[in-house]
């Protein structure tokens, strides 16, 4: 197994650590590389005195072990992982999954080493965002919401924070839209700031809510849940198919899923679907080739006004509107 | 009486105490001014996004009518100020050059520096507009050659005064009305702000980049140009009746229905419109005046025919009727 070893710290100097680790060339903001180990690009942002962010969108050519050190201990690491196969991720010699089916959002202290086991094959999409302490420390301390959650996310025993968790159903579509957007395109820098401040915004949110962290451990009924929200991503063209058959798909009551759904979720499984048939809805439109109504028959909806109503209450906006002004 | 604020603008913050003395606000911290509740109910938001851009979201409902003019500055910057109002009944923003007024409605529009503007709030309705300070330097370097095409091929040359004015793309109008939905004391209000903004700005400058020729589909440009004629005449004639659009698309040299959609498309009122509220605002300048010793005779200098009907038209107007305007010649 290959090891590749680096570290981050929010300065300036992470670029060329993590250029010789991989063995790819600096261009700019970007790390090119295809070698042996890898193919694809890194880019890596300093976004304000306090936050600086990595993009990583790599295709791992053989198995391989990446460490993660850091010299620096003021800084908390938000990472967004898209994945086609599931990492390993090991912490103090306890092994995680991230992954399709598993966690897709991890919150690390810089003061903590990680490990990440990567199989051949795998291509991996992460954003990681590092933000200083203090900035965490100064939200936190505005909100008093969040007070008791602060026992949860800094360990006070160790006073390091590591939360494993799923991102919310906004952030996934934020990153997805933003992969849309070319590497050349000469305003990639400014969206990529853009996407890292809304994340961050997201994130804070989803603490908010508080329904969607998850206990360290990952139990059975989550990852039942979040197989079934695959599926649902799966036939979001279709009908809903009702809590019952889903329910029964992943061997739960119906109350119990749907309870555990909307924990896990934030979103109950209805508002689930639906907002991602909107959002689906909002892309086949952004592509120019079909009208409203050819979108509302391919998406299944009962009428062309059902749809209207729907689209302009999630974006304040009607289809027809939103078409027109492309 | 509308309640009258004016200010400069520069990429920075010192003009905001302007503001905050006009309109006896207090700042709730350093990025946000709340409007004192006699005037309105609302704030004022401004924040350094990176070096060279500024972003300002203003958000109110006031009490009487607002007219918020921006002087002319001489610091080199452009303005990309984004108006979510819904085109029937939005607040107005009006653009003031040596010609007189352009009247802009709900869109997007690039406005340079040295063009001073004036945002007009309609009382009891909510005024929410986005608006991006952009240092030249900075927004010439992000539209590159473009911006130098752009300006040759008179794109961007709206009489000299704006560089840009069309509607909001549809991407960038989901994002303003979140931002709309929020509130400045929303814990991540920060965060979303300059997300969005960024994002916001993103889309503006690749579609100036990329939108070679705006008008080329909608508008060909020397209609542009004919249109921009007659409204110019309609400036010069508003002491005589309205001449009739008949009359004014023959001078344009398009067919009546065209004429009047397009007229509408740049200056957000039909021709007839335009030229009452033009004439009204004449005449509310006319009776402050102190010129003139009866308001019969200000109707009259107008054309308007009756006192009765310049009344009523006044009122519509105004929601006074001209006499509480009225100063008398002494």
């Amino acid at each position: 197994m290959r090891v590749i070893k680096h570290f981050y710290s929010n300065q300036d100097k992470w670029i060329d650590v993590l250029a010789e680790a991989m063995g790819g060339t600096v261009n700019g903001n970007f790390i090119n590389g295809d070698n042996e180990i890898y193919s694809g690009k890194h880019f890596i942002l300093p976004i304000d005195d306090n936050i600086s962010a990595m993009l990583a969108d790599v295709t791992y050519k053989e198995n391989s072990l990446l460490e993660f050190r850091n010299d620096v201990e003021n800084f908390v690491g938000l990472y967004f992982h898209i994945t086609n196969h599931d990492v390993n991720f090991i912490l103090n010699d306890e092994s995680a999954l991230l992954g399709v089916q598993d966690y897709n959002l991890s919150i690390v202290d810089s003061t903590i080493d990680i490990d990440y086991v990567v199989e051949e094959g795998t291509n991996t999409f992460v954003l990681c965002i590092f933000i200083n302490k203090i900035v965490l420390q100064n939200y936190i301390d505005k909100v008093p919401e969040l007070k008791s959650l602060y026992k949860d996310i800094f360990n006070a025993r160790k006073n390091t924070i590591i939360v494993m968790d799923r991102m919310s159903n906004e952030c996934s579509i934020l990153i997805n839209d933003f992969r849309k957007i070319e590497y050349d395109n000469s305003m990639f820098e400014f969206y990529f700031r853009g996407l890292v401040y809304r994340l961050i915004g997201k994130y804070l949110d989803q603490l908010l809510t508080k329904k969607s962290i998850i206990s360290k451990v990952m139990g059975d009924d989550v990852k039942r849940i979040i197989a079934s929200k695959a599926m649902l991503l799966g036939s979001i063209e279709g009908i809903f198919p009702g809590i019952e058959f889903l329910a029964e798909k992943v061997s739960m009551s119906p109350s119990k899923y749907k309870k555990q759904f909307t924990k896990i979720s934030g979103l109950s499984p209805g508002a689930f679907f639906y907002n991602n048939k909107l959002q689906r809805a909002k892309e086949l439109l952004e592509s120019g080739k079909y009208t409203v109504s050819e979108v509302s028959d391919k998406l299944n909806y009962a009428n062309i006004s059902y749809l209207a109503k729907r689209f302009n209450s999630q974006y304040g906006i009607f289809p027809k509107e939103y078409q027109n002004l492309l | 009486m509308a309640i009258k604020i004016s200010h400069n603008l520069n990429i920075g913050t010192e003009w905001i105490e302007e503001i905050r003395e006009q309109l006896d606000s207090t700042f709730i911290n350093e990025n946000t001014l709340v409007i004192s509740k006699q005037f309105a109910k609302g704030y004022f938001y401004f924040k350094e996004i990176i070096p060279g851009l500024m972003v300002q979201i203003i958000d109110f409902i006031s009490l009487k009518e607002i007219e918020l003019t921006r002087l002319s500055s001489s610091e080199e910057f452009y303005i990309l100020f984004y108006n979510v109002d819904s085109p029937v009944k939005s607040n107005t923003v009006e653009v003031l050059n040596d010609k007189g007024e352009i009247i802009l409605g709900s869109g997007f529009s690039v406005i340079p520096n040295h063009v001073a503007t004036k945002y007009v709030s309609t009382a009891s309705k909510r005024s929410f507009f986005v608006a991006i300070t952009i240092s030249k330097l900075l927004f010439e370097e992000y539209l590159g050659d473009s911006l130098a095409k752009s300006i040759k091929n008179k794109n961007f040359n709206l009489k000299n005064s704006i560089y840009y004015f069309n509607k909001i793309d549809s991407r960038t109008m989901v994002l303003l009305l979140k931002l709309k939905e929020l509130n400045y004391d929303d814990p991540n209000f920060r965060f979303s702000v300059k997300g969005n903004i960024l994002q916001i700005l993103g889309y503006s400058i690749a579609r100036l980049k990329w939108e070679d020729n705006l008008f080329s589909n909608k508008l060909k440009e020397f209609e542009y140009d004919q249109i921009a004629k007659s409204q110019d005449y309609l400036m010069s004639h508003l002491y005589e009746s309205f001449p009739g659009i008949i009359f004014l698309s023959k001078m344009a040299g398009m067919n009546n229905g065209r004429y009047t959609t397009s007229f509408k498309k740049i200056y957000q009122y039909t021709p007839k419109q335009f030229f009452l509220r033009k004439k009204l605002s004449l005449a509310n300048n006319m009776l402050q005046s102190g010129g003139y010793r009866s308001i019969e005779s200000i109707a009259y200098d107008l054309g308007f025919g009756s006192i009765i009907n310049f009344s009523r038209l006044y009122f519509l107007r105004y929601g006074v009727l001209p006499k509480s305007h009225f100063v008398k010649f002494k």
